[in-house]
């Protein structure tokens, strides 16, 4: 199953893409994949953050919360970009611009957060085999 | 590029919605305003330089792991849904 997603700037780097669609999280899993409607190849790999991190938080900028009218937390879903180092290599997850979903409108934000202690490079403390 | 001199409490106009003011200038930083349309995001220009950074290599990574990945984390299996 898929969700429709739009993001009305686009996001940094794609910002001529506005239309996605967000993968379900698969059973016991936490990878889901934001992919491109309009070109299949920009696809990124996204997840929670509190399955990792569990201490971690997102403020919300009044613009921000304003442009994807959200009123109370409950209502969006906050998901982080994650970079793989090579096929083997350490995961990396996009901590200062978590994307965040409107669940009931499907309007999507990537949000470049105040908070200058957050890293775009946050090392996943997960052990890769495969 | 267009160059304006401004001082302190002063403003600038962009287009029809947007104003910048400058508000304090503290030996070489300058704090400003910017009064904007939320639909108008405004960042600074060098973390936004490395979000698009970090969003390229994110999307250039996905294909890398494109066998279903397993990832262990004290016993939950990770896998990615999506093989491309």
């Amino acid at each position: 199953m898929f969700q429709r997603v739009v993001f009305e700037d686009g996001i940094p780097g794609f910002c001529h893409l506005t239309e996605f669609e967000l993968s379900d999280t698969p059973e016991g899993g936490v990878f889901r994949v934001l992919r491109s409607l309009e070109d299949p190849e920009v696809a990124v790999a996204v997840a929670s953050p509190w399955s990792f991190f569990p201490d971690y938080s997102a403020e919300l900028s009044e613009p921000d919360r304003a442009g994807l009218a959200l009123s109370v937390a409950g209502e969006a879903l906050l998901l982080c970009p994650v970079t793989f180092d090579g096929d083997q290599g350490p995961i990396h997850m996009n901590l200062r611009a978590p994307i965040v979903i409107n669940r009931e409108t499907g309007q999507g934000r990537q949000i470049l957060l105040v908070d200058q202690n957050l890293p775009i490079r946050a090392l996943l403390p997960i052990n890769v085999s495969s | 590029m267009l160059v304006l001199t401004r001082k302190p409490g002063e403003s600038i106009v962009v287009g029809d919605n947007v104003v910048v003011t400058v508000l304090e200038v503290r030996g070489n930083q300058i704090r400003l305003g910017v009064d904007a349309h939320h639909s108008i995001p405004v960042h600074r220009a060098e973390v936004y330089q490395q979000v698009v950074a970090e969003n390229q290599a994110a999307v250039a990574s996905i294909d890398l792991r494109s066998e279903a990945l397993n990832v262990s984390i004290g016993g939950l299996r990770l896998t990615n849904p999506d093989p491309v």
